[in-house]
């Protein structure tokens, strides 16, 4: 009988954040934006990280203090943040990372040099890839690229690349909401990752949203 | 000409069905308050002021709903009525005390 990988449950993510993005309104100016600064804060509030809204978000919510409060997080969320504008590519290059990123890898290699698995068929890796693209295909503007190392050279080697087009507008508080789900989902998953090691159990692996069966 | 009793159109306004809101939950009518209250006075609206415990993600939702389907387009009929007040040219007239 094939063996299969040990489960791996996660609570249920909402499918997309509702936060708005679209043309501006009449009434009160920036009602959306000031939300949408609601909403992110709410989140980062409900996972016990309002430190970072607390540290990035101006206290006074208005519209004109929006792209830079979000920026702000998008920079400063993660433990490593590079930024760059490409002239090749025509895009700014966001580099992330954090300790529950290289975590992560370390485990997910732990997990497949277990069960001899290789890094590119590790169902934990695929199923990383797997919420980052839920998380950040919102826009067509957005492209991404995540390397996972498991037996990292350096701090911070593995890491999540994020290349924004400068064609069309992106919507900086979409990113922010995308990379505090990100970050909750790599923790999460860190979390159950080590007590899978440690229990050495096997069976299902069910990945957010979906079930993922090791090969 | 044209007289206003000003009592007896604030009453008909807070009356009236089409500025009627709509039922909202604790959480939405928390954000209601003390977002939109604040904000359409124009006063100034801080973070460390908003207690997160008292209303959920989708309460913000129901929030960004009430305003684009109700609340701006009461704003608006608002406006309208308080333009056709003031284009209402002013008359003398003697009061029934004097």
């Amino acid at each position: 009988m094939p063996w299969r990988a040990p489960c791996l449950t996660f609570r249920r993510m909402p499918a997309l954040p509702h936060l708005y993005r679209g043309e501006r309104r009449m009434g009160i100016d920036g009602f959306d934006e000031i939300l949408n600064i609601l909403y992110v804060a709410k989140r980062l509030y409900d996972m016990g990280r309002y430190d970072a809204a607390e540290g990035n978000f101006y206290d006074v919510l208005e519209y004109d203090t929006y792209y830079e409060s979000m920026y702000g997080l998008i920079e400063n969320f993660f433990a490593y943040h590079y930024c760059r504008y490409s002239e090749m590519y025509g895009a700014e290059v966001h580099v992330l990372s954090d300790p529950v990123i290289a975590d992560f890898c370390t485990l997910a290699g732990r997990y497949g040099r277990a069960h001899n698995i290789s890094d590119a068929r590790n169902p934990y890796i695929q199923a990383a890839k797997q919420e980052i693209g839920r998380s950040l295909n919102f826009s067509y503007c957005i492209d991404w690229m995540f390397m996972a190392h498991a037996e990292p050279k350096r701090p911070f080697h593995s890491r999540l690349g994020i290349f924004i087009c400068q064609d069309d507008y992106v919507d900086p508080g979409w990113l922010a909401y995308g990379l505090v789900e990100i970050y909750e989902w790599f923790s999460d998953a860190c979390a159950r990752l080590e007590d899978i090691l440690q229990e050495k159990k096997t069976g299902v692996v069910h990945m957010p949203g979906k079930e993922a069966v090791a090969a | 000409m044209v007289t206003v009793n000003v009592k007896q159109l604030v009453s008909a306004i807070e009356e009236a069905e089409a500025f009627r809101l709509p039922d909202m939950n604790e959480g939405t009518g928390y954000l209601y308050g003390r977002v939109y209250g604040c904000l359409s006075e124009g006063r100034e609206l801080r973070l460390s002021e908003i207690d997160f415990e008292r209303f959920d993600l989708e309460d913000i939702d129901s929030m960004r709903d009430l305003y684009s389907e109700t609340l701006e387009c009461s704003g608006r009929k608002a406006d309208a009525l308080a333009r056709a007040l003031l284009d209402i040219p002013p008359h003398a007239s003697a009061s029934a005390f004097v």
